[in-house]
C-alpha cells in the first residue's frame, strides 16, 4: 500500500504553474485564446508598416523597375511555407515521441496555412517570373521542389480528412511530415547544388545582403508580419481542434482556469 | 505615388496588383473563416450551456 502522503498529496504549486501544464488542451485552450488578438494586431500593425514600406518608401530598382516590389511578399511567404513546415516536423516528431495530444493537434493546425504560404510562393512567383524570365513557370530545382512542398502539405492535409479515426490520422500524417522534411533543405540549397534560373539567396545569416536597407526593412517587416498571422491563425484553429476533440476538458479547463485566476479568468472564459 | 502611377507600375501594375490582391484575398478569407468558425462554437457552447442549466434540478 502506497503512503498516502507522498502519493496523494498536491504538487507543488511551483511546479503547477509551470508552463509544461499549457501542453494540456484543456489548459492551452484559454491561453491561445488570450494570445491571438496581441498576434493579430502584430500582424496588422507589421503588415501596413511593410506595405507602406514596399509601395510607397522603397525606390523603383534600377534592373527590374517596379516589378520587384512582388518580392517583399514573395519572399516572406517563400521563408514562411519552409519554417511551417518544419515547426509541424517538430510537433510530429514531440507527438510520436512523447504522445502528446496538444502537439498533434499544432500539427494538423498549421498545415492549411503552410499549405496557402507555399501556394502563394508559387503564385506570387510566377507573377514575378513572367516580365522579368519572360515565363510564367521553370521546371527548375527550386521551383520543382516548391511544388513538392505543396503537395506535401495537400498529401498531410488529405491523409488528416480520410480517415475518423484521429490517432491512426495524427500518426500517419506525422510519418508523412518527417520523410518530407528531407525537402526543406532541398529546396533552401537547390540554388548552390543545381545550374538553376532562380537567383540565390539576397539575404543569408553569413554576408551583407545584396539589397538596399530600406528593401531589406520592407522584407523584414513583411516577414514578421506573416509570421505573427501564421501565428494567430493557427491558434485559432487549434481552438476548434481541441473543442472538436475534446469539448469536456475545455469546459473543466475553463473552469480550473476560472478557480485559479478568479473572477478574471471566468469573465475570459465566458467572452 | 499617385493612384495612376500605382495601377500603371511601369505596365507592371497587373503582375503586382495580382500578387498582392490575391495574397491578401487569401489571407483575409482564411482569417475570416477562422473567425466565423470560432463565433459559430461560440454560440453553440453558449446554447448548449443555458438547455444544461434548464434542464439542471
Amino acid at each position: 500500500m502506497h503512503n498516502p502522503s507522498t502519493f496523494d498529496a498536491p504538487r507543488p504549486a511551483a511546479a503547477r504553474s509551470s508552463w509544461m501544464r499549457y501542453a494540456s488542451p484543456a489548459l492551452f485552450y484559454p491561453l491561445a485564446g488570450r494570445m491571438i488578438p496581441f498576434f493579430a494586431a502584430g500582424a496588422a500593425l507589421l503588415a501596413a508598416a511593410g506595405l507602406y514600406t514596399g509601395l510607397v518608401v522603397a525606390p523603383i530598382d534600377s534592373q527590374q523597375g517596379e516589378v520587384y516590389r512582388i518580392l517583399f511578399i514573395h519572399v516572406a511567404a517563400a521563408w514562411m511555407s519552409m519554417f511551417l513546415y518544419l515547426v509541424m516536423a517538430g510537433y510530429a516528431a514531440l507527438g510520436l515521441i512523447f504522445n502528446t495530444r496538444l502537439s498533434f493537434m499544432m500539427m494538423r493546425a498549421l498545415a492549411p496555412t503552410g499549405a496557402l504560404f507555399t501556394f502563394l510562393t508559387l503564385w506570387t512567383g510566377a507573377l514575378w517570373g513572367k516580365p522579368t524570365w519572360g515565363t510564367w513557370w521553370v521546371w527548375d530545382a527550386r521551383l520543382t521542389s516548391e511544388l513538392i512542398l505543396l503537395f506535401l502539405y495537400l498529401g498531410f492535409m488529405a491523409l488528416q480528412a480520410a480517415t475518423d479515426d484521429t490517432q491512426r490520422a495524427d500518426r500517419g500524417g506525422a510519418i508523412l511530415l518527417l520523410a518530407g522534411v528531407v525537402n526543406v533543405p532541398i529546396i533552401y540549397f537547390s540554388v548552390q547544388w543545381w545550374s538553376t534560373l532562380h537567383q540565390g539567396a539576397s539575404i543569408n545569416l553569413t554576408a551583407a545582403p545584396s539589397m538596399a536597407r530600406i528593401m531589406v526593412t520592407a522584407m523584414l517587416l513583411m516577414v514578421a508580419a506573416f509570421w505573427l498571422y501564421s501565428a494567430a491563425v493557427a491558434l485559432a484553429r487549434v481552438r476548434g481542434i481541441i473543442l472538436e476533440r475534446e469539448p469536456g476538458a475545455v469546459q473543466a479547463g475553463g473552469e480550473m482556469a476560472a478557480g485559479q485566476t478568479g473572477p478574471r479568468g471566468a469573465r475570459t472564459e465566458a467572452k | 505615388m499617385s493612384w495612376e502611377t500605382l495601377f500603371s507600375l511601369q505596365g507592371h501594375g497587373p503582375y503586382i496588383l495580382g500578387a498582392y490582391g490575391v495574397t491578401i484575398l487569401l489571407m483575409g478569407w482564411e482569417a475570416l473563416s477562422l473567425w466565423r468558425r470560432a463565433r459559430r462554437a461560440r454560440r453553440q457552447r453558449d446554447e448548449s450551456g443555458s438547455l444544461a442549466g434548464r434542464t439542471r434540478p
